[in-house]
């Protein structure tokens, strides 16, 4: 019966070869945590990625109860925190994911630039990591203003005050980044918008290049 | 032989494994440790929500995310010398050409080191530029840290300072006559001295006289931050 069904499925998608493709595609055991426990350091960037999927999960439940005004933001943090179930793990799990995600894609970077992974075929691959590299930190940047509170103020103030020196177009992107003279209800809506729709879709994107490169180039051999 | 034992046959004999189900559970395993560490720090470890955020609040110092200190704190310490130097004309240089240049340095690293040689010790180039990134952000971020938690003790003195001291002495610093008053009875009041407030009043005491003011103290709308720092301060003056 269960064959049958997925069968009878997959005759539609055809999305079987592709799944031989990923699955039977030969991993070499120098990468392989059992066959050498040194070889953990490989694992650096699978972990990253488990967190970010970790990180969309507890972000799609925290909006739930997130409401993304200046009235509403810190109010809404604050009864998540101590009436809702399992609301305080869940805040505590991504304010803490994020700072873990920090640290692994550091190591992550460590190990390619110790290892000189980064040579020839898989510059390009250096070039999208880079660029997901900022992309977090444009995440921990945005989420620090979420729960309106006076450290996220003021750290919000300080941060996006930096824009001001770029030259020619400082203060109009000052505007911009910040959605108007100053900090306030537009800047915490962009913020949001940013953190939960325009990075994630970002992440998504070179998050598949990267895996893709990695795919065709494949993992760099032993020394 | 079936299709499948052939295929394990061909791999075993080429030292690799198939992605699926070997490597994928091996590589799942590790990262389940990390996210059982997130998992039971989160249960025990919880952020703290601070005061609503209040742009009136000048007494509020922000402190960064830990992985942003070196940002601000580099930014401080080359403001610095950038204004000793009389560079402030040119501060976009520093606070634009130079994270510009630091981001690029990042991503034309394939480009500079283009030998095919891989061990690190034998690239003196790659290796010089991680010695100096490494102590760079150890650098920036300890003196971050430093550099904030001496801006959070002066904190209270220099509220005091700025807004106590006109009226109040503690140990015969600061106050004069100008919190003198006439109540209508005709009698002379004067602000007290805070040298020993802390063993007169108690910190709920202090935080309400500071909130509400009362006896002639006028009404100072200090900020939230300004009260969380003056109570401890005052509380420990006995």
């Amino acid at each position: 019966m269960y064959t049958r069904i997925v069968r009878w499925i997959d005759e539609r998608l055809m999305v079987s070869p592709l799944w031989r493709d990923m699955a039977d595609h030969p991993v070499p055991a120098h990468v392989n945590p059992s066959e050498r426990v040194s070889a953990f350091v490989y694992c650096f960037g699978g972990v990253t990625f488990l967190l970010i999927i970790a990180q969309f999960v507890t972000g799609m439940f925290l909006t739930m109860y997130y409401v993304p005004d200046i009235i509403n933001s810190y109010n809404s943090t604050k009864y998540l925190m101590h009436h809702v179930l399992f609301g305080q793990q869940l805040l505590s799990m991504h304010n803490w994911g994020s700072s873990l995600i920090i640290i692994m894609v550091t190591l992550h970077m460590l190990r390619i630039y110790w290892m000189g992974a980064y040579k020839k075929p898989r510059e390009l691959n250096w070039i999208v990591g880079v660029t997901l590299l900022l992309i977090v930190l444009g995440f921990g940047f945005t989420g620090y203003l979420l729960p309106w509170d006076e450290k996220a103020y003021f750290a919000t103030q300080v941060g996006v005050s930096f824009t001001k020196y770029v030259p020619f177009i400082g203060p109009a992107l000052l505007k911009v980044v910040s959605g108007g003279s100053k900090i306030g209800a537009a800047t915490l809506t962009r913020f949001f918008a940013i953190h939960v729709l325009f990075l994630p879709a970002l992440l998504i994107v070179l998050l598949g290049l990267h895996f893709l490169m990695i795919r065709r180039q494949g993992i760099s051999g032993p020394y | 032989m079936s299709d499948h034992e052939h295929k394990a046959k061909e791999y075993q004999a080429k030292g690799v494994v198939p992605f699926w189900p070997e490597h994928f559970l091996k590589e799942l395993g590790v990262g389940l440790v990390a996210v059982a560490v997130l998992f039971v720090f989160s249960l025990f470890v919880h952020p703290i929500l601070g005061h609503v955020a209040d742009p009136a609040d000048w007494a509020y110092q922000p402190a960064p995310d830990w992985y942003f200190y070196w940002v601000q704190n580099f930014f401080d310490v080359g403001g610095h010398y950038w204004s000793i130097l009389h560079l402030v004309k040119f501060d976009w240089v520093l606070m634009f050409g130079a994270p510009i240049l630091g981001v690029s340095a990042l991503y034309m690293v394939p480009f500079i080191d283009r030998y095919p040689e891989r061990r690190l010790l034998k690239r003196p180039l790659m290796l010089g530029m991680l010695m100096f990134g490494m102590l760079f952000f150890g650098y920036f971020t300890t003196n971050g840290v430093y550099a904030h938690n001496r801006l959070i003790i002066r904190e209270p003195y220099s509220i005091f300072a700025t807004s106590c001291a006109t009226c109040h002495s503690i140990k015969g610093l600061g106050g004069n006559n100008r919190g003198v008053m006439k109540t209508p009875t005709g009698q002379w009041t004067y602000p007290p001295s805070l040298s020993h407030v802390g063993s007169i009043l108690s910190p709920a005491q202090i935080r309400s006289q500071l909130e509400n003011p009362q006896d002639g103290m006028p009404q100072l709308n200090l900020p939230p931050a300004a009260i969380k720092d003056l109570v401890p301060f005052l509380a420990h003056l006995k």
